[in-house]
């Protein structure tokens, strides 16, 4: 018995060194670089009235109205809300105030903030509209150093969309104008190869939306307009208003035009070169972003839902 | 000297602990960077994360996943990631999944190593049924540039 176990100790020490290198020899996080900018965490939002289980708004020929609620997680933070109709941006008003097309506010961690919104439709088909209800983080970030990234700020959390049922008579269209991919000649259509998994109903996105251009883009003095390419891909077919927008406000970047209808085809990308115009751009701090809206949106399907470019900087030089 | 059988089991049994607590981030939590956000819905803890795994010389193992700990299921669970170079800001990479009728969301992804230079990860989870709730987790540090 004795000699059984005289190295029964010793090898149980070997072991634990072997232990302690193998942990030792896996590659750490290395967190030498810190963000300066501190992370939002989490956060809930929603409309409390009308009934969201329905999400059926309803108009008559007055004003739509919702009461929209946001609770706050562990950190303060400041919001963006942005609503569009039928793909185009809708100007709304908060506590019967002003017509804006992106409300900011801020919120303290932790706190419920409950407003009204108010809104006459931009546009209106006959009877079926879709809503969507956005909100924007911290749209009023912008680096203090041009090489940082926007990160989480400028990014959006989006509500199932909300139907719109027009009982007022006829149909309205807004001044808007809206191009269509078909005339729009910048562009090129690639078919990339089909990733939608059918079967599970869990796929990669319907659709993504960037800005693929150096970063940041700078657009010297002599020059009155900069190309930027932006790359649409889409996982499925569906119909979507695309808008491009310089600190937040749309911009007629497509043939004079503030949107442009594109048809998607599924496992399809579209590479557009938009037109950006220095006269769209404030001395410093510009930035500009993408947004693709879906329409005709079929709400016994599958959700679709809004897509955003990430944000990026745009220099006037 | 005689050792007793119950004294053997106890001293095997210790080491055996501690081997365990030793070997655990080697053995089960294979991967070099890792992020996790929660919060709290109405249904159960929404949860975001991130695990990276650099195992592979040529690539990043990226995985992300969302799931709300509750037999609820959802009009749909969204899941997004971009990349962004650490120096420049310029976004590098990013992929974006969703579930419909599910509590969980999840999807993997390549990073090439040789190219890719030191980045951030920024990423979303969010249920998105007749309320929104959503969770942000980042996963910083010099990783890429290898």
């Amino acid at each position: 018995m004795k000699n059984r176990f005289k190295y029964l100790v010793p090898i149980i020490i070997v072991m634990l060194f072997i232990c302690a290198f193998l942990n030792n020899k896996k590659e750490k996080p290395s967190d030498n670089i810190v963000l300066t900018q501190e992370i939002f965490a989490s956060f809930t939002h929603g409309i409390l009235d009308p009934d969201p289980e329905i999400r059926n708004l309803v108009y008559d020929g007055k004003n739509v109205t919702v009461q929209y609620n946001i609770l706050n997680g562990e950190q303060d933070a400041s919001f963006g809300l942005l609503i569009f109709t039928n793909g185009v941006l809708q100007p709304f008003c908060i506590n019967d105030g002003s017509d804006t097309t992106m409300y900011r506010f801020n919120v303290l961690k932790n706190q419920s903030v409950t407003f009204p919104i108010s809104f006459d439709p931009v546009q209106l088909n006959e009877k079926e509209n879709t809503v969507y209800f956005l909100l924007m983080l911290d749209p009023d970030f912008y680096p203090e150093d041009k090489t940082q990234p926007f990160g989480h700020n400028h990014s959006i959390s989006q509500l199932l969309p909300w139907k719109l049922v027009n009982n007022s008579a006829g149909s309205r269209t807004s001044k808007i104008n809206i191009a269509s991919i078909e005339n729009f000649q910048q562009k090129q259509i690639e078919k990339s190869p089909p990733e939608f998994d059918q079967k599970d109903q869990k796929s990669d996105s319907p659709l993504e939306l960037n800005i693929n251009s150096e970063c940041p883009i700078e657009l010297n003095n002599n020059a009155k307009k900069i190309s930027v390419p932006l790359n649409i891909s889409s996982k499925i077919n569906g119909k979507y208003r695309v808008s491009v927008f310089i600190n937040h406000e749309p911009i007629n970047a497509f043939d004079g035009c503030d949107y442009i209808d594109i048809d998607c085809d599924k496992d399809t990308n579209y590479k557009l070169t938009v037109n950006i115009d220095s006269s769209d751009l404030k001395d410093s701090n510009n930035f500009a972003y993408a947004i693709a809206v879906p329409v005709d949106y079929n709400f016994d399907g599958l959700d679709i839902q809004v897509a955003k470019s990430a944000s990026v900087i745009l220099i006037n030089q | 000297m005689t050792i007793k059988r119950s004294k053997v089991t106890s001293i095997v049994l210790t080491a055996l602990l501690l081997m365990s607590v030793f070997a655990m981030p080697a053995f089960a939590w294979d991967y070099t960077g890792y992020a996790s956000k929660s919060t709290s819905t109405s249904y159960g803890t929404l949860t975001g994360q991130f695990n990276l795994h650099a195992d592979d010389p040529n690539y990043y193992y990226f995985e992300e996943s969302g799931w709300v700990d509750s037999s609820q299921t959802f009009s749909s669970m969204y899941a997004e990631y971009s990349i962004h170079n650490y120096y420049s800001g310029a976004r590098l990479d990013g992929k974006s999944a969703v579930a419909y009728n599910d509590n969980a969301v999840y999807f993997d992804d390549f990073i090439y190593k040789p190219s890719s230079p030191p980045f951030t990860i920024y990423g979303v989870v969010e249920v998105r049924h007749t309320t929104t709730y959503t969770v942000r987790p980042t996963l910083t540090g010099t990783y890429g540039g290898l």
